[in-house]
C-alpha cells in the first residue's frame, strides 16, 4: 500500500515566554496516511494536532524525527503543488473578494486556472458561497469563511487534503456540505487527511483514525480494529409496558427509564435481552425496537485516553 | 517566480486601498502640503523655498511612516495572525513572499510620491517658483528613502512582533537621518569612549541623507552624477541586504 504521508518519531519543541524556554509540544508521534483514504486525526485541546498539521505544511520544522509528504520533504514546491490545507483559524483577508483570493491562490499556485472563470464559479458553487463571490469577506460570518477557504484549499484540484478542524463553525448545512466534498474528493482517488473535534462526522466519514494524546500517538486503524466491536449491552424500546413490568423480575443491573410515550429497558447481556423477550411476548406490550448498545467513538475515544494517563493521587 | 511576486505585490496593494490606511495617510500628507502653501501667504517672498523644505519633510516622514506601516501590517501582522499560513502551504519559495510585500512598499511609495510631487509641482507653478519641476524630481528621487524603510521594516518584521519592527524601524529612521552627525561625533573625537559603538550605528544604519536633493530643489546646484549613482547604488545594496537578511530569518522561522 502506498503512503503519501509518513510521520516517524516526530519530537517538536517551541520556544515559549519572554526568556524562550522551550516546551516539547510533541513527543513521539508515528503515522502513515494511506493513498486514497479519508484519515481522522483525533484527540482532545492540546494533543499536538495542529502542531504535526504544520510540521505536515512544511511551517515547522521538526525537532526530531521525519516527516515525508508525498514521498518528498512537506517544505518542497513539488509537494505544496499537490496539497490543498485549510487552517483551523480562519482569518481571510477582509479587504479581499472571494473571487480574488481564490485567484491569487491560483496564480501562487502556478495552476491554468487563473483567468478560468467557470472554474472559479464552480468552486464557489460547490460550498455555497457563489452569490457572495463579488463581496468583501470583512462582512462574512465564521462558516462563511470556512466555506471560502475550503474552496482556496480545493482551487488547484490537489491530491491530497489537508484540513484543519473543517467543521468547526459550521452550521448542519455547511457540515453536511464539507462532508459531502470530502466523500467526492475521495471518489476521485484523493486523500483526505483532517482534524476535528466533531466525532460522529469522523466515524461517519473516516476509513482510519490517528488517535493523539498529549504529543504521542496512541493508535492508527481503522474505527472497529481500534476499538473493536463490542456491545455494551441491549436496550429495548417498549410501548404499553408501565403495568406489565411492574409485575416482572427483572434481573440485576437492569434500568427502565421513561422516554415520552416510550419505556426504555436496558439489560447487560444477549441472555437477559432474550429472556426479557420470551417473558413480554404473551403480553400486551408493544416491543417498538431491539437495538445492541455500542459505545460512541467519543466514548471509546476519552476511554482509551484516561486508560492512557496517570491517575492523579488524591 | 516574477508572475507570482506581481501577483502578491499587486494583492498587497489592492488590500491597503481597500483598508483605506493608505489613502488616509496620502490625504493627510497632501493635506498638509496645501498647509504649506496657506502658510506662504504668511511668509514675505519665501513661499518657494518654505514649500519645498514642507514638501520634501512631510514626504520623507509620512511616506516612511506608510512604508513602515505596509511593511508590518502585510506581514507582520499576517505572521501574528496567522494568514501567512495559507501562503506558506502555497508552492512558493519565502523569497518570493518577502519580494511580494516589498513589492506592495514599492507601489504605495512611488504612487504616493508621485501624486504628492505633482501636487507640489503644481503649487511651485501656483506661486511662481523658479523650475517647479526640481521638487516633484528630488521627491521622486526620495522614493529610495521609503523603499530602504520598507525593507526595514520587512526585516524586522520577519522575527518580531508590530510594536517591536515599528519601533525598531523608527529608531534605524531616525539614525538614518542622522547618520553625517554621526559622521561628524566620531571625526570630532568627543565621544572617544563611544567610538567603536558610534562607528558600529554609523555602518550599519542606512544613510538617508545620500537620498536627499532638499537643496537642489530649492535652486541649488546639482550634485554630481557620481553622488548621485553612490547614493542609488548604496540605496539598493542595503535594500537587498535587508531582504536577503528578511528572507533567511523568514525561512528559519518556525510559524506556529
Amino acid at each position: 500500500m502506498t503512503h503519501v504521508i509518513e510521520a516517524q518519531n516526530l519530537q517538536k519543541d517551541l520556544k515559549v515566554g519572554f526568556w524562550g524556554h522551550k516546551k516539547a509540544i510533541l513527543h513521539d508521534v508515528t503515522f502513515k496516511v494511506p493513498q486514497g483514504a479519508i484519515v481522522g486525526f483525533v484527540g482532545p485541546n492540546g494533543a499536538g494536532k495542529s502542531t504535526t498539521i504544520k510540521l505536515l505544511l512544511g511551517a515547522m520544522k521538526p525537532t526530531q524525527g521525519q516527516i515525508s509528504v508525498l514521498g518528498q520533504p512537506p517544505s518542497s514546491t513539488q509537494t505544496k503543488a499537490k496539497v490543498g490545507y485549510l487552517p483551523e483559524i480562519q482569518n481571510l483577508p477582509r479587504t479581499l473578494k472571494p473571487v480574488e483570493l481564490i485567484q491569487l491562490h491560483l496564480h501562487l499556485s502556478n495552476s491554468s486556472h487563473v483567468n478560468n472563470t467557470s472554474h472559479i464559479d464552480g468552486l464557489l458553487e460547490k460550498v455555497g458561497m457563489r452569490s457572495l463571490k463579488d463581496q468583501l469577506l470583512k462582512g462574512f460570518s465564521k462558516g462563511q469563511q470556512q466555506r471560502v477557504g475550503l474552496a482556496l484549499a480545493l482551487c488547484h484540484t490537489p491530491d491530497l487534503l489537508i484540513l484543519d478542524e473543517p467543521m468547526s463553525g459550521l452550521d448542519p448545512i455547511g457540515r453536511k456540505v464539507v462532508r459531502d466534498i470530502i466523500t467526492e474528493q475521495k471518489a476521485q482517488g484523493k486523500t483526505i487527511f483532517f482534524s476535528s473535534h466533531v466525532l460522529p462526522d469522523v466515524e461517519a466519514l473516516c476509513d482510519e483514525i490517528i488517535l493523539l494524546n498529549e504529543g504521542r500517538t496512541l493508535s492508527q486503524g481503522p474505527i472497529n480494529q481500534i476499538f473493536g466491536s463490542h456491545h455494551s449491552g441491549y436496550e429495548l424500546t417498549l410501548g404499553q409496558a408501565d403495568k406489565i413490568l411492574e409485575t416482572m423480575a427483572l434481573p440485576s443491573g437492569t434500568t427502565v427509564q421513561r422516554q415520552g410515550p416510550h419505556i426504555v429497558v436496558q439489560v447487560d447481556s444477549q441472555k437477559e435481552c432474550l429472556r426479557l423477550l420470551q417473558q413480554l411476548e404473551p403480553t400486551s406490550a408493544i416491543i417498538h425496537k431491539v437495538e445492541a448498545m455500542k459505545p460512541t467513538l467519543e466514548e471509546e475515544v476519552i476511554a482509551l485516553i484516561e486508560q492512557t494517563q496517570p491517575r492523579e493521587v488524591s | 517566480m516574477i508572475r507570482r511576486i506581481i501577483a502578491l505585490g499587486l494583492t498587497g496593494f489592492r488590500q491597503l486601498l481597500r483598508s483605506r490606511i493608505y489613502i488616509n495617510l496620502l490625504a493627510a500628507n497632501i493635506f498638509m502640503v496645501i498647509a504649506a502653501f496657506v502658510l506662504d501667504r504668511l511668509s514675505s517672498g519665501e513661499g518657494a523655498r518654505m514649500l519645498v523644505d514642507l514638501g520634501m519633510a512631510f514626504g520623507s516622514i509620512v511616506t516612511a511612516a506608510m512604508a513602515a506601516t505596509v511593511a508590518i501590517v502585510n506581514l507582520t501582522a499576517e505572521i501574528e495572525n496567522k494568514q501567512i499560513h495559507l501562503l506558506l502551504s502555497r508552492p512558493i519559495s519565502r523569497f518570493e513572499i518577502i519580494m511580494g510585500k516589498f513589492f506592495t512598499v514599492v507601489l504605495l511609495v512611488v504612487i504616493s510620491n508621485l501624486v504628492i510631487g505633482l501636487v507640489l509641482w503644481g503649487m511651485g507653478v501656483g506661486i511662481l517658483a523658479k523650475e517647479p519641476e526640481r521638487i516633484f524630481w528630488a521627491l521622486m528621487f526620495l522614493s529610495l528613502e521609503g523603499f530602504t524603510i520598507g525593507a526595514v521594516a520587512i526585516m524586522f518584521g520577519v522575527g518580531s512582533s508590530s510594536t517591536m519592527s515599528a519601533t525598531f524601524t523608527a529608531l534605524i529612521f531616525i539614525l538614518g537621518r542622522l547618520s553625517l552627525m554621526l559622521k561628524w561625533l566620531i571625526d570630532s573625537g568627543k565621544f572617544a569612549d563611544l567610538s567603536a559603538l558610534l562607528n558600529l550605528a554609523y555602518y550599519l544604519v542606512p544613510h538617508l541623507y545620500l537620498f536627499d536633493l532638499t537643496d537642489w530643489a530649492q535652486g541649488g546646484e546639482l550634485p554630481e552624477w557620481s553622488y548621485l549613482f553612490q547614493g542609488t547604488l548604496t540605496g539598493l545594496c542595503y535594500i537587498a541586504a535587508m531582504l536577503v537578511i528578511a528572507t533567511i530569518r523568514l525561512e528559519k522561522r518556525d510559524i506556529p
